[in-house]
């Protein structure tokens, strides 16, 4: 009888199982991604963000594979001449994935609500809009502090997407995800895996997968077996430079390579001793041999980098020396270093923010600067909070950083870093009121080449003062199996899920 | 034929009042001595400088191998031996030296101040030490001194206690009564009977948080809560390793990890040794 | 029975000053060490305003006693505090996580309590042997692993090289039974699903074996040591002039006398054992509250923190309690 028992329950029990095996029209994304929240009011890190891209939108979009801004959850708007009063008009028929109607009060409530929680990104709203106004149900009047040539790119930014009034409040941060996007969350288990379903009420063309699975992975290592093995069918950030190579040459998986606007650069605290110097920086640019970095830390899966303007893009011009250990011994005898009187520096780097290699890239900066005989490195490193806090207090003097544009135009690749309203906020406080005075002529102008010119002016006195050094420009990087289709590497950066299909 | 002899020399090893195991965690000790002495002379590169081409195998060359850098992985790993003790000695020597007074007052005097101290050394003795050093290190940041001080609070309390233990056991035996009779004050009663007795003790004890001070600072390091590259660090080097763990480069991780294990077994080794010697009622255990 | 009850009782109660205390060091530890509270919750891009807003809202303006004592009537009603970084409440994020951690804690403690008891009675058996003398110094090795090192190691040999394990994570893609006590063994069983029972099984054996064998050795030598005495006392001799069979009389007799002070150690065990989850967790990349602790680390949540500490401190205290209770029930000599 218990033998019987036992077998019956086996047998149920294996049917169970191969039940559930059957099953199987799904993707597999793995990442070593984080997701810190879904919560659009507070989520500011890449995961986070492009998860809310998936499963929300907002009232306008990016054209896929471009830069483009089209409409989106709002069917047109019109903006006055001041450039001040942006009216939306929205799609109608629209649902929440509650059931909720989205209407102009959803919009109102979700911009309001953003101001109320004062989030990470709520800044990037608050510091603009002066207010919303419901004009009639599908109708939103959007009224900024002064007139803003990106609001709308802005406006793209998960920050701004609509959230359902019935499943928020605006008295505190939630992780439920629900707004209208291509997907909706079926499952979420936390560093585990986070299920997703394409969502019945979607308005545009439904997702070519009807099942997208995250996969969150601890590091490098087992996302690439992960993906070796079949485990995953995409991976997306971040594998090992190694471990790209390797898979280049294997034929289970396919390599796809795109640009990437991300730029990674060395910060110069202007106003801290002895960087207040512009010949310490400039002999430090000199002493810099980017390949060395290109190549034996991320073995070509990134660029050498000569502007903080990225190549690819209109008005790049490599102004940044090549390396020349003579002109920097020079330039650095000539203040008054000597192999007796060193300079002796700190460099800074964070062990995680931007993956495990940032140690390997201060370790060869330090071999680079030493060899010049009369530079002394310490390596410091903090975690990425303190990170931030220590720059932005100025107690960093020379650190090593990255840039993620939040639009695609030279002016984000300058005005920021050396505007002198921009630079106390990447730590480097540097001002010229030359620089300031060519910026913000390069915002005035409106044709591209009359602005590639001032911007060309701009990168030379850039190079010449040195608060910065570009280092190199990423590539970016998918894995995935051979029959996946419709992967594509955006511009803006944004996965979109719902194109990928196998 | 050959057996008997490893079993008699296995005997040899673990028994005979810790004789053997005293010498055997000696000698590893000893070699990790002439490692931190001679680091310069013994290393056969500049640790921290690329001298070859990155992930070479180990070969004549470069017995260990090199890392990612290009960096001899032997001339790191013998240099590594000075931060690995330099913190663990730091560390153990800052708990005994708070550790060790606190449990001769508490011991001595009793009364409500031991009380009060056993409850609270109790306390943090029972909870994960190597959590608890984790949060202080977090909190205090990366750097040699402050993972000393992390490394250094979470054995206060083993040293307290065994020496409260032991103090207020050794105080009320009878040649400490007949001294303090014939008048001895509190202090000579200290340190010349009391201390005397409670040494062996502390050296004990010193051996196994020396051994256990090892393992936490490779584990605080593997975490990234260590000394900054490219000072050499087994743990920065296994975490550092264990990238490349899947293109076989096996000899980055298994040489610092091979050092861990040898410098903690020659300090636990070490301490049993002493244990054994000291405390022959305990030696079955 | 009303005197095992009020054992229970006392036990309880001394409880409390031992978790107060712990309490109390970990509120001097995070909020009187270097570095302001409101800058770390709020971020770097928090306005004067906001910072003194929420310094209020802590009752950080407020004199530090004061502090302390709303937090631990904070920690009384059950509110570990919300995280800084996610903004919800941190005792949410740690029970999300915290079935995976039992379960590797679980099956690290059975795989070294079997192996240690094991090869424990064997040694005792056949005390100076070699066997006896391998398996000592084993203990003493076993103890100088590195966890995250041998747990390298394990990765390397039985997952990539033979490809036998997974080597991180804890389950397949949508493999995940269905959600009932968080366990997955425990929920596939009760939800008959063989599938993800296998699945997770193969996900749990590396990391449990690592632990569960830098673990042993402890066991091993508390088995050793206590057999060894039980095996001199006179009822031992008296079973075997009997002829009872040895493996019966060590296996049953002497072990069930010998195991007590085993499981009275247990709870400093235990300790040891969740210190060692961390390594192996962020080692696996198993998504438990070690993972968690680190990752917060890193985006200096000190709230989740401080969190995961007070979490573990009533961890320890509970588990002790429970140890001793145990104790008390098969030990008849343990008075109440």
């Amino acid at each position: 009888m218990r033998r019987l028992l036992l077998a019956v329950f086996l047998m149920v029990f294996a049917f169970c199982g191969y039940a559930f095996a059957q099953e199987k029209d799904f993707i597999v994304i793995g990442t070593t991604d984080k997701i810190v929240t879904l919560d659009p009011a507070n989520a500011y890190d890449y995961l986070s963000c492009n998860i809310i891209q998936n499963i929300m939108s907002g009232l306008v979009d990016y054209k896929p594979g471009t830069s483009e801004i089209v409409p989106a959850l709002a069917e047109k708007w019109e903006v006055t001449p001041d450039g001040l009063v942006y009216t939306f008009y929205l799609r109608k028929g629209l649902k929440f994935a509650d059931g909720a109607v989205f209407d102009a009060k959803a919009v109102k409530f979700s911009i309001d609500r953003v101001f109320k929680l004062n989030g990470d990104p709520a800044f990037l709203l608050t510091e603009v809009i002066d207010k919303v106004e419901v004009v009639d149900d599908y109708t939103v009047k959007i009224r900024l502090k002064y007139p803003f040539a990106p609001f709308l790119s802005v406006l793209a930014f998960t920050v701004a997407f609509p959230v359902s009034p019935n499943s928020y409040n605006d008295k505190e941060f939630s992780d439920v995800g629900i707004g209208i996007g291509p997907y909706k969350i079926k499952k979420w288990t936390k560093d585990v895996e986070l299920v997703l379903e394409a969502n019945p009420n979607w308005y545009g063309a439904p997702p070519k997968s009807k099942m997208v699975v995250i996969r969150f992975y601890e590091n490098a290592q087992s996302l690439r077996m992960a993906v070796e093995k079949g485990e995953v069918d995409v991976a997306y950030r971040t594998l090992n430079p190694e471990d790209i190579l390797d898979l280049k040459k294997s034929d289970k998986v396919r390599v796809y390579e795109g640009e990437s606007p991300v730029i990674r650069y060395i910060v110069f605290n202007a106003k801290k001793e002895p960087f207040n110097n512009v010949d310490v920086r400039r002999a430090i640019a000199y002493a810099i041999d980017r390949s060395m970095i290109t190549k034996r830390v991320f073995r070509d899966t990134a660029m050498p980098l000569y502007s903080m303007i990225p190549m690819g893009m209109w008005g790049h011009v490599d102004v940044f020396p090549q390396q020349s250990r003579e002109k920097a011994v020079e330039i650095l005898k000539k203040v008054g270093y000597s192999e007796a009187n060193p300079l002796e520096i700190e460099l800074w780097y964070t062990p995680t923010h931007y993956g495990s290699t940032e140690a390997d890239v201060a370790q060869m900066l330090k071999l680079m600067l030493e060899a010049t005989g009369i530079i002394r490195v310490d390596i410091k490193y903090a975690e990425w909070a303190t990170y931030v806090e220590y720059f932005e207090k100025g107690i960093m003097g020379f650190f090593l950083l990255g840039w993620y544009p939040d639009y695609l135009d030279p002016d984000d690749y300058m005005w920021p870093f050396v505007h002198s309203s921009g630079s106390p906020s990447l730590g480097s406080f540097y001002s010229n009121p030359k620089m300031d005075e060519l910026l913000l002529k390069a915002r005035q102008i409106s044709d591209e080449e009359g602005r590639a010119k001032v911007y060309e002016e701009a990168q030379k006195l850039l190079a010449e003062e040195a608060p910065y050094i570009p280092l190199w420009q990423a590539k970016q990087y998918c894995v995935a199996k051979p029959e996946v289709k419709g992967i594509l590497l955006e511009p803006t950066q944004i996965f979109r899920y719902y194109l990928i299909y196998k | 034929m050959e057996f008997r002899g490893i079993h008699i020399l296995l005997k040899r090893l673990l028994k005979g009042r810790g004789g053997i195991a005293l010498t055997v965690g000696g000698v590893i000790l000893s070699f990790f001595m002439v490692l931190f002495i001679f680091a310069p002379l013994i290393a056969p590169y500049n640790p921290i400088m690329p001298v070859g081409y990155s992930f070479s195998p180990p070969s004549r060359e470069f017995i260990m191998g090199t890392d990612n850098l290009g960096r001899d992985v032997f001339s790191r790993v013998v240099w590594g031996t000075r931060i690995a003790l330099t913190i663990a000695f730091t560390a153990t020597l800052f708990a005994a030296l708070i550790g060790v007074p606190l449990g001769f007052i508490s011991g001595y005097r009793g009364g409500i101040f031991d009380r009060v101290m056993s409850l609270i050394m109790d306390s943090i003795y029972s909870f994960p030490g190597l959590i608890l050093a984790i949060a202080i290190a977090a909190v205090l940041g990366p750097g040699v001194v402050n993972i000393s001080l992390s490394i250094a609070t979470i054995y206060i309390p083993t040293y307290f206690r065994v020496v409260r233990n032991q103090v207020s056991s050794v105080k009320s035996e009878l040649y400490v009564e007949a001294a303090r009779a014939l008048g001895a004050d509190d202090w000579t009663i200290l340190t010349k009977y009391i201390f005397r007795s409670v040494l062996p003790s502390i050296l004990v004890i010193l051996s196994m948080n020396l051994a256990d001070a090892v393992l936490t600072e490779a584990g605080l390091s593997f975490l990234g809560l260590g000394a900054p590259p490219p000072t050499p660090d087994w743990g920065f080097d296994l975490s550092n390793g264990q990238r490349f763990i899947l293109q076989n480069r096996w000899w980055m991780v298994f040489y610092p990890g091979l050092m861990i294990v040898l410098l903690t077994l020659g300090f636990s080794l070490f301490g049993e040794g002493l244990d054994e010697r000291f405390n022959p009622r305990l030696k079955e255990r | 029975m009303p005197s095992l009850r009020s054992y229970v009782l006392t036990r309880f109660i001394l409880m409390i000053p031992m978790i107060l205390i712990l309490l109390t060091f970990v509120f001097i530890i995070l909020r009187v060490l270097p570095g302001d509270p409101a800058s770390a919750i709020l971020g770097p891009k928090a306005s004067p305003e906001q910072k003194a807003e929420i310094r209020e809202k802590l009752g950080l303006d407020k004199p530090i006693i004061f502090q302390y004592f709303s937090y631990l009537g904070g920690l009384l009603k059950g509110d570990f505090g919300r995280s800084m970084l996610t903004r919800r409440p941190v005792l949410d994020e740690i029970l999300e996580r915290f079935p995976a951690t039992l379960e590797l804690t679980i099956f690290s403690l059975l795989i070294a309590f079997i192996l240690g008891l094991f090869l424990g009675v064997e040694s005792s058996r056949r005390l100076g042997s070699s066997f006896d003398e391998a398996f000592r110094f084993y203990a003493v090795v076993v103890y100088a692993l590195p966890v995250f090192w041998l747990g390298m190691m394990f990765q390397l040999l039985f997952g990539v090289k033979l490809g036998f394990f997974p080597v991180s994570g804890r389950i397949s893609p949508l493999m995940e039974p269905e959600h009932i006590t968080g366990l997955y063994l425990l929920d596939s069983l009760l939800t008959m699903n063989l599938a993800s029972f296998l699945n997770s099984l193969k996900h749990l054996f590396l990391p449990s074996l690592t632990l569960g064998i830098v673990l042993s050795g402890v066991f091993l030598r508390l088995v050793r040591g206590n057999m060894v005495e039980v095996l001199r006392l006179d009822f031992i001799r008296a079973a075997r002039a009997r002829g009872i069979s040895e493996r019966r009389v060590l296996y049953r007799h002497a072990l069930k006398n010998a195991l007590i002070p085993v499981i009275t150690m247990l709870g400093l065990e235990f300790a040891l054992l969740l210190g060692g989850a961390v390594l192996t967790e962020t080692t696996f990349s198993w998504p438990g509250v070690g993972t968690f602790l680190i990752m917060r680390i890193r985006y200096r949540d000190f709230a989740a923190v401080q969190g995961v500490i007070v979490f573990y401190a009533l961890l320890v205290a509970l588990v002790s309690v429970i140890v001793d209770m145990i104790c008390a029930f098969i030990d008849p000599r343990v008075r109440y």
